[in-house]
């Protein structure tokens, strides 16, 4: 069955079910608290130049769509395990193939007043920012895109989810709630556009994460939430068989990263203010083999700053503006290479007319391609970000249903 | 025909009268059922409670939350006044919770009555009203 099939497939069956698991399931106490939840989201994305999650340069498309279906099972008051299964068709990016999300067992050891811990064990999302863990359900993200520069969408699989362990601790401190998590585990590599990591070649090989350690210090009182968060990893690359990159027969590669981001927000009865600042470190070594000159191992290291800067106004409690200014940079060392930078400004609109129902507008004015995905701008076979439009802008609206 | 003044002094009146009587009329109180073991809570177990974080009271026996509509006027009452947050940073953080694995969704009802006749019978329960009369088999907590 080809992907776009299996997805209308999926499509059907979920919408087919929805209104069935939610008459099942109306009630936690009647049914020894299973509960199951899903959504569904589409999107209408067009740009003047350069192809956002599909064939969207001066054409109107429907080539992003997403799923998910999710259950959680409350075993006892300390024990929950739950689990999410996502599809989402992005243009040439992501295939519509179904994919565990998230999948883990929860343990509460201590539940008191002012202290909770909590032990996560298996596949979850990561804490990053304010945003990473909704940023896959349109509910829960911040826009129809959530800022670029932090969470980019063009490589979503290396920060969206990781399997292994996660330690949570939440304090009350006056009025106020310390959460500190802190994990080891493995970052999912399963992402159509890692190929295309080191431009312009299509990478025919595998990445395998090593364990990645991550941490996250979140403050919330009141109107404001504070943050700190931070990880470092590496991730292997092991070339297939015959791979050559041009003249060069690549062996073996890895990409080590490092990131500390720090985030506020504050909320008021109409508006919200958010500011996110990430620092990040990537440093790629490739050994090769070169004719003429052996083998030699080249490392590169990019030192990049993103951060942004958004006010949103609630206008009514369905009603929500957005005004957005996002700014990547994946090289200091270039401030002014627009292939590894982007500067966008935005604005938004959402109407909720019901707690089910989500639509959304959005329109972005982009200065630069750090973020374009590759993956839907191939040209003959190879990426080139010098190809692309340096001034772009992207329409997209957005209709999504939950349950 | 009466004097300005008048008119302006019973408006007045009718304003102090507003502002006296709206805080009670408007006021959620957080209700529980008859088995729960605790007689009041800090606003962070609050909190905790209505954003699902907190799954088991002191005893160990499971919370099973109960809540209204977000624009109706108990819930708006209950996130300003008992909460301390806006409404839309409660739904933000219970729709995090549910989508991320991380916590149950609480169990919507469709009105006050629902909510009593809910809370009153099921062991561990907590909900909020605004109106309460003598036949209701909930207890009140207050927010120390």
């Amino acid at each position: 069955m080809s992907a776009p099939s299996l997805f209308a497939s999926l499509l059907l069956a979920l919408a087919w079910v929805a209104p069935a698991l939610a008459q099942e399931f109306p009630r936690q106490e009647e049914t020894g608290a299973m509960q199951f939840h899903g959504f569904l989201g589409q999107r209408l994305t067009y740009t003047d130049h350069n192809n956002f999650f599909g064939k969207t340069a001066a054409h109107a498309s429907l080539e992003y769509t997403e799923v998910g279906l999710n259950a959680s099972w409350q075993l006892t008051p300390s024990w929950l395990a739950s689990a999410q299964v996502i599809a989402r068709h992005a243009g040439k990016s992501e295939s519509a193939s179904p994919e565990l999300d998230y999948g883990f067992v929860q343990w509460i050891p201590l539940d008191n007043a002012d202290l909770r811990v909590s032990a996560k064990l298996g596949r979850f999302k990561i804490p990053y920012g304010l945003f990473n863990e909704g940023r896959d359900t349109p509910a829960t993200r911040d826009g129809i895109i959530p800022a670029q520069s932090l969470y980019f969408d063009g490589l979503r699989a290396f920060n969206q989810s990781s399997s292994g362990a996660l330690l949570a601790m939440e304090h009350n401190v006056g009025e106020g709630l310390l959460t500190l998590e802190t994990g080891l585990s493995k970052v999912n590599t399963r992402d159509e556009n890692a190929k295309w990591i080191l431009p312009p070649y299509a990478l025919q090989g595998r990445f395998d994460s090593q364990n990645a350690r991550l941490a996250r210090l979140l403050y919330e009182e009141g109107p404001l939430r504070v943050a700190f968060s931070t990880a470092d990893g590496e991730i292997d690359y092991t070339p297939a068989t015959g791979e050559q990159w041009g003249i060069v027969t690549p062996l073996s590669a890895d990409i080590r990263f490092r990131y500390n981001v720090l985030s506020t927000q504050y909320n008021s009865d109409r508006w919200s203010l958010t500011w996110e600042y990430n620092r990040s470190q990537v440093e790629t070594t490739a050994t090769a083999s070169i004719p003429l000159l052996g083998i030699r191992t080249q490392s590169q290291t990019k030192n990049g700053f993103h951060w942004y800067a958004e006010g949103v106004w609630h206008l009514t409690s369905r009603w929500d503006g957005t005004l957005r200014y996002d700014r990547a940079c994946n090289d200091d060392k270039v401030p002014s290479d627009w292939t590894q930078n982007a500067r966008d400004w935005s604005i938004g609109l959402r109407y909720r007319p019901t707690p089910e129902w989500l639509f959304a507008g959005e329109l972005h004015r982009v200065d630069g391609v750090a973020w374009v995905p590759a993956a839907d701008n191939i040209v003959n076979g190879s990426f080139t970000p010098e190809n692309l439009s340096r001034h772009w802008n992207l329409l997209m609206f957005q209709v999504s249903y939950q349950f | 025909m009466k004097p300005p003044g008048h008119r302006m002094w019973h408006a007045c009146l009718l304003l102090l009268a507003m502002q006296a009587i709206t805080p009670l009329a408007g006021a959620a109180e957080i209700i529980v059922s008859p088995d729960v073991p605790v007689q009041s809570l800090s606003r962070s177990e609050a909190r905790a409670l209505f954003s699902m974080r907190k799954t088991r009271w002191p005893n160990g026996r499971p919370t099973r939350v109960f809540v209204l509509a977000e624009d109706s006027p108990a819930h708006q009452s209950l996130c300003k006044e008992a909460l301390d947050l806006y409404p839309y940073q409660l739904r933000e953080a219970v729709m995090r919770g549910v989508y991320t694995g991380v916590t149950q969704a609480p169990t919507h009802v469709e009105s006050e009555e629902e909510m009593k006749w809910l809370v009153a019978r099921t062991p561990g329960a907590i909900g909020y009203v605004t109106v309460m009369s003598k036949n209701d088999h909930v207890r009140t907590l207050s927010i120390r």
